[in-house]
């Protein structure tokens, strides 16, 4: 008779899956994360192209619209990602994503566009169209 | 009462012909016109006055002649000269209306910067070895079907125009009918070139503005007109002050940005600790 007892096929199968799962969720959480920075890098670029340069203050109206659709929809991006980084993140650390959280990414989203109203508009456009979108997710 | 009528109309007539005579004497006898430019944004340097950008909009524009001959400034060409400034450029603009010569030229030669002390500049006070460089815009076949323009940035020794190895500035122009529009830009401040007049802030300079048909041999003998006027570079405009608001806009920018980025540099350090830490518990 054998000293150990042998587990059972499924429990092995159930443990492989768990483990494959996390470290998907690992690589999730790493990439959404690595995007997020680069869209933060990306939003501090345009922010700071703008602030050096005025060449984006110019008086022609579609030019500062063009930059403003850029500067949300980078901004927009990082929400997006950051969003999804956290959210993994807090699943593998066995919790919800909480209310405070989603607020403090919104506040740190709008708090890139403070230069331009119109990139405020936009982004906060998107923003409230991204949760809604998760919380309808969530709720089907 | 008949007799008064026609003193007064001869004391009329007479503070008439002084006055008129003094425009006279200031047209015609030499003295130069002094332009002070203005600071604008920069034309674009092609020949054509775009009206629908306010192109040389804030030029100071004045009017002057062309004379054949400067001892005796008589029947001169009209020429509209524009002058002005745009960060550390000068630009010149040449207008006038003549018959088209086919290798036409208009030459911008400048002197070393004049004296401060003199109220008045005449013609005379000018000799052509005071002008040591000149900047020409220079046709070939004007009108013809090979019509060519380049502009030659020349230094003058001995009264000999030789080319700058190093050219500085630049120039076009176009001619339409009978309209001539020349266009010139040259550094303030900031030639490195020996054999270029360093046009510094706050100092004059006379321009000698010269027109003809290039010979094939020499500008100097291809001169059929020219004037002379004093130009004063001026000092940058100080940069307008800072508005508060954006200021502060700015400072809060960069703080968010931090903050932002201590915040990114936390969530990364957080999210490793979490992968070692359930590598440890797997192990």
């Amino acid at each position: 008779m054998s000293k150990f007892k042998k587990e059972p096929k499924q429990t092995l199968k159930t443990k492989k899956k768990i483990t494959s799962d996390e470290e998907f969720a690992f690589k999730s959480v790493f990439i959404t994360a690595i995007l997020s920075g680069f869209f933060i890098l990306l939003s501090l670029f345009l922010n700071g192209f703008n602030m050096l340069s005025g060449l984006i203050e110019s008086h022609e109206t579609h030019m500062e619209i063009i930059y403003a659709l850029i500067n949300s929809s980078v901004i927009i991006l990082f929400f997006f990602f950051s969003l999804i980084s956290i959210g993994n993140f807090k699943d593998l650390t066995g919790k919800p994503v909480d209310w405070r959280e989603i607020v403090l990414l919104i506040g740190l989203s709008l708090i890139q566009t403070i230069r331009n109203p119109l990139v405020f508009i936009f982004t906060l456009i998107g923003l409230i169209l991204i949760v809604i979108y998760m919380y309808l997710v969530q709720e089907g | 009462m008949r007799k008064i009528t026609v003193n007064i109309l001869i004391c009329i007539f007479i503070i008439h012909i002084v006055y008129t005579s003094n425009f006279l004497i200031i047209g015609g006898s030499g003295a130069l016109k002094e332009i002070d430019p203005k600071f604008g944004d920069a034309p674009k340097i092609d020949g054509y006055i775009n009206r629908s950008v306010n192109e040389w909009h804030n030029a100071t524009k004045v009017n002057t002649y062309l004379y054949t001959n400067l001892s005796n400034p008589v029947n001169g060409l009209l020429i509209n000269l524009w002058v002005m400034q745009s960060e550390l450029d000068l630009y010149i603009s040449i207008q006038f209306e003549l018959d088209i010569y086919p290798n036409e030229f208009v030459g911008i030669l400048i002197s070393e910067s004049v004296s401060e002390d003199e109220d008045k500049f005449e013609f005379d006070d000018f000799e052509d070895d005071d002008f040591e460089d000149a900047k020409i815009v220079q046709f070939s076949d004007l009108g013809g079907g090979n019509e060519k323009v380049e502009y030659e940035d020349n230094y003058i020794s001995d009264a000999i125009f030789k080319e700058d190895p190093k050219s500085n500035g630049n120039g076009t122009a176009v001619v339409d009918e009978k309209k001539h529009t020349y266009e010139f830009i040259m550094p303030v401040n900031n030639s490195d070139e020996k054999r270029d007049i360093f046009l510094d802030f706050g100092e004059g300079y006379a321009f000698k503005i010269v027109h003809g048909e290039y010979d094939g041999n020499s500008y100097k003998d291809s001169i059929d007109r020219s004037s002379i006027v004093i130009i004063y570079i001026q000092y940058l405009p100080p940069p307008p002050p800072i508005d508060p608001i954006e200021l502060i806009v700015r400072i809060l920018l960069i703080i968010s940005f931090s903050a932002l980025g201590a915040l990114y540099g936390f969530y990364i350090y957080k999210v490793v600790l979490l992968k070692k830490k359930v590598e440890r518990v797997k192990g």
